[in-house]
């Protein structure tokens, strides 16, 4: 039996603007998430942003139930790129659909 | 459940929203910090590395909250402030923004104190105690800070939400 890949998705909001597109900025996210995570907990999660809402506000795949982990990581993150920056995770779903129908509601 | 911070400035009630908070105190506007309990229009939260401040601090009845520094919290003291049913808070930006080696010896630290304080039956809350933005975490996130310094599957309850006032 093949069982279907699922994936989480958690709406991040930072302090200071960050564009994610930008692969600069989305390799020290990535970095920044290595040093908690550690690159077991990185291999594991495979955490990646994947869709950028406005300047403050993007959203993270990560693999299902990894996604308390995530949280904490970017709990703990504090800089990025030498940039002081706080994350927090606003909500979480299984869709992306979700996230930005509460993406207009909120922002 | 709802839950309620602590934090040095004042946050806007969009990003307490945001957040998850039901509200998140602001220390000067309406809770004041203090190193031992004094008059004050507005409910004193005392924060003292002297263990016997902190006694004297739970018996005076304008103090709300009592916060212990450098990680050390005697079992004695904690038992007065189970008795006195003021909660201990509990500041985790510091550790948050630690380095990782010296943030695990103050996880350790910290899981004693919670573990001691759950078995004598002392409520202890957490708060972030942010002094800006960056160090405010969201009430996700805050719930696995619990998990993290509590192994208990009810630490979200044990040690985190409720109102601090």
């Amino acid at each position: 039996m093949i069982t279907k890949h699922k994936n989480r998705y958690i709406l991040v909001e930072s302090t200071a603007p960050l564009d994610i597109r930008n692969p600069a900025v989305s390799q020290g996210l990535g970095i920044a998430l290595d040093l908690q995570l550690g690159q077991i907990g990185r291999m594991e999660s495979s955490p990646k942003p994947v869709f950028q809402y406005n300047q403050h506000a993007f959203i993270i795949r990560v693999n299902r139930g990894f996604e308390r982990r995530l949280m904490l990581a970017t709990a703990m993150v504090k800089e990025i790129n030498g940039q002081r920056i706080g994350l927090y995770t606003i909500k979480t779903s299984g869709t992306i659909r979700t996230l930005i129908e509460h993406c207009k509601k909120i922002y | 459940m709802e839950y309620f911070d602590v934090a040095l400035f004042d946050v806007d009630k969009g990003l307490q929203a945001r957040l998850g908070y039901s509200r998140i105190y602001a220390i000067g506007k309406d809770i004041a910090l203090s190193a031992s309990p004094s008059q004050s229009s507005v409910p004193i939260i005392v924060r003292s590395k002297d263990q016997n401040n902190l006694a004297r601090a739970l018996k005076d009845p304008g103090v709300v909250a009592i916060i212990f520094e450098d990680s050390i919290l005697n079992k004695k003291l904690i038992g007065k402030a189970a008795e006195s049913r003021k909660p201990i808070l509990v500041p985790v930006s510091a550790m948050l923004r630690m380095d990782p080696r010296e943030r695990q010896s103050e996880l350790s630290r910290l899981r004693k104190i919670l573990a001691s304080a759950h078995s004598l039956g002392a409520r202890c809350i957490l708060v972030t105690l942010a002094e800006s933005a960056e160090y405010l975490v969201s009430t996700g996130q805050m719930a696995e800070v619990s998990h993290m310094l509590m192994d208990t599957g009810n630490s979200k309850f044990v040690i985190f939400g409720g109102d601090i006032l």
